[in-house]
């Protein structure tokens, strides 16, 4: 087993959309599924449903590989994308956001990192950019 | 009827029509078609009844290529490697007979519809389950509750069906009764005798572990000694051709494949994995996740299934507590301790590239019995490799694009010559079929070419191998071989 040390990263592409605090609500997202009605939550949500405390460790492990990330090395700015337009203050719609009101928007983020192949590795995980850029910004609350 | 190998008359020769050596998977089903077609069929097997280490001593052999289980992965004795098989079964698919363009080396010179006709008993033969049919839409479509984890124009889903039969136990009465079949047991053949052009079989030599022997004469011949033991026989059959018999291309015993089937990915999934997935309650059928061929073509893989495992969470604790002290894996698995997702073992199983230097060769060795032992070197190759990470790219990829789950690739061998890649345990390819003598020991209907009447039964003639196991396939081959011995 890999231990940090080990840690490989490999980022293609850049960008996305950040997501955070995302809560296990449904999404229906099954049109392409052997049963179309089913709703189920978004493997996004449920990861990291509640669960800031974890995303804050993933996220200091990458930015001990990333330092850089255009994102997470910004002073924690919100990523154009991360908030929907009309927003009048993003940095705190950001923060204080509740989660359920993510979920949706960081479930598609998550999907279209895996479409345009915006995927981390870290340590054999295959992550989408935009859950592992969110952890980052977080990791700096702790 | 059984007769024991010791009781025949030392030096006699035993007459018959057809003469089948090897009395596993394929050997019982050509013997049991072959009953009340007027031949007088014998089957010279070299276990006896039961399992003993004497006889499977003669399995014995050596590893050189990537570490391999050599003896474990046969039984030497009646219903051969059935006898603790685990009844996996599924028949290829048409892009396997027919080839992936982007993969060296594979392709059939027969198309699925040539062994449609005898997918069906072969299936009846090698399960007790009912014959729903194997196509993945039927499933869906079907009263069953089957529920497609995933069914996307990238993946799609392959359904196993699983009823181990033991040959040796399930068809045991029937050969006995069979007035036409002698059986005999403890009749180990360690020559195939021909006359002097090499190009017709008169005979083959028996043993038995007590030091007796005898000669059997008959028309027609059928190694069916499993993919490692009818190379083998071959190779020592040396009387007339030096290199062995139907090798004057150097071609028996080269291309030795297994697929490659590795644990090597842990599977995080939003909502449970559905039942027919892990087995459950669909205890006989299980589904796996493929590429569809169009994927496939795009990714330029070879044929490969996902079987997702069992729940990981209670011994993924105890693997990772304290051993790794990893932030990443703690980040993303820690969520996971407290229950909401659901994570699974994640098997991928892949064809590997016909490869001729990965083979079986005779070592320097000999069995009690004075025959020569084999070493097998299997090599996978850098292409093999590079298809199995596409392969779990494609995976990892397709699922976070639908949102279903992510996934860590385990093995940090993936790639590397000497990672943890394992095997089936079967053994094909290593008198692979071609219309063409210089890319192949047999022809179309499975017979050496160059010898008018010998013919080899199992999965040494595959010439590529899918990602389903071989045994359907091996069965269906032998039933057709029994129509033309008929
Ligand atoms: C643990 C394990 C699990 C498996 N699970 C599956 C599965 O789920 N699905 C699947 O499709 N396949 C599976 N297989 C593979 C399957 O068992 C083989 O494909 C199948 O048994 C091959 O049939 P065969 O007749 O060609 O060879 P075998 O069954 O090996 O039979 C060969 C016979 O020849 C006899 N013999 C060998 N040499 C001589 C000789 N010189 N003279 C006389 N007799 C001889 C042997 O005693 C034996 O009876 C598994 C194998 C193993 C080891």
């Amino acid at each position: 087993m890999a231990g940090v040390s080990r840690r490989r990263l490999i980022l293609v592409g850049a960008g996305g959309l950040v997501t955070m605090g995302l809560a296990a609500v449904a999404v229906v997202i099954g049109e392409e599924r052997g049963s179309p009605q089913r709703s189920r939550r978004d493997a996004a949500a449920a990861v990291f449903a509640n669960h800031l405390e974890d995303a804050r460790v993933l996220g200091a492990a990458y930015l001990s590989t990333r330092p850089d990330d255009p994102v997470a090395a910004s002073d924690r700015r919100v990523p154009p994308g991360a908030v929907p337009s009309g927003t009048a203050d993003q940095e705190e719609w950001f923060t204080d956001a509740v989660p359920a009101r993510l979920a949706g928007q960081s479930a598609s983020g998550c999907r279209d990192d895996f479409v345009a192949g915006r995927i981390v590795e870290l340590d054999g995980w295959l992550l989408p950019l935009t859950a592992v850029q969110l952890c980052a910004i977080v990791s700096g609350d702790a | 009827m059984f007769l024991a190998a010791e009781s025949v008359q030392r030096d006699s020769v035993v007459h018959a029509d057809v003469v089948i050596a090897g009395a596993g998977a394929a050997g019982i089903t050509i013997a049991r078609a072959l009953r009340g077609s007027g031949l007088h069929t014998v089957v010279l097997e070299g276990g006896g009844f039961d399992y003993d280490a004497a006889s499977q001593a003669l399995y014995t052999g050596t590893v050189s290529g990537s570490p391999y289980e050599l003896e474990d992965s046969r039984l030497r004795y009646f219903g051969g490697t059935t006898n603790h098989w685990g009844g996996w079964v599924r028949p290829l698919d048409d892009a396997d007979f027919d080839g992936r363009a982007w993969v060296p080396g594979t392709g059939w010179p027969i198309s699925r519809s040539d062994l449609d006709p005898y997918y069906g008993s072969a299936f009846r033969m090698t399960s007790q389950l009912d014959d729903h049919p194997f196509g993945w839409e039927s499933w869906l479509e079907g009263d069953r509750d089957v529920e497609a984890l995933v069914d996307s124009p990238l993946l799609t889903g392959a359904m196993y069906r699983i009823s181990p039969v033991r040959f040796g136990q399930a068809y045991r009465d029937e050969l006995r009764d069979a007035p036409d079949v002698e059986v005999y047991l403890g009749a180990n053949v360690v020559n195939i005798g021909t006359d002097r052009t090499g190009s017709h079989a008169t005979g083959l030599d028996v043993r038995t572990l007590k030091g007796a022997g005898f000669h059997v004469a008959a028309d027609r011949f059928v190694c069916a000694l499993g993919g490692i033991d009818n190379a083998r026989l071959l190779l020592a059959s040396r009387a007339v051709e030096p290199g062995g018999l139907g090798n004057s291309n150097d071609l028996v015993g080269r291309y030795f494949m297994d697929h490659i089937e590795a644990a090597v990915a842990t599977l995080v999934l939003a909502d449970p994995v559905p039942n027919v997935y892990l087995g459950g309650r669909f205890d006989l059928a299980r589904a796996g996740v493929v590429p569809t061929e169009a994927a496939a073509e795009q990714h330029r893989l070879a044929g490969t299934a996902f079987i997702i495992g069992e729940p990981r969470v209670a011994s993924r604790r105890g693997a990772l507590d304290g051993t790794v002290p990893d932030a990443v894996v703690k980040g993303v698995l820690g969520s996971l301790e407290r229950g909401d997702p659901h994570t699974y073992s994640l098997e991928i199983r892949a064809e590997p590239e016909p490869n001729p230097q990965s083979r079986i060769t005779l070592n320097d060795g000999t069995d009690a019995l004075g025959m020569p032992t084999v070493d097998v070197h299997r090599v996978l190759t850098d292409g093999d490799h590079q298809r199995l990470k596409r392969a779990m790219e494609l995976f990892a990829s397709e699922l976070g694009r639908l949102g279903l789950g992510w996934m860590r690739i385990d093995a940090d061998g993936l790639g590397d010559h000497d990672g943890p890649l394992y095997y089936g345990f079967h053994h094909m390819g290593t008198t692979r079929m071609s219309d063409d003598p210089s890319t192949g020991v047999v022809d179309r209907r499975c017979r050496v070419h160059g010898i008018d009447n010998l013919w080899i039964a199992g999965s040494s003639v595959f010439p590529s191998v899918g990602f389903a196991n071989p045994t359907l396939t091996i069965v269906a081959l032998a039933l057709r071989i029994a129509d033309d011995l008929r």
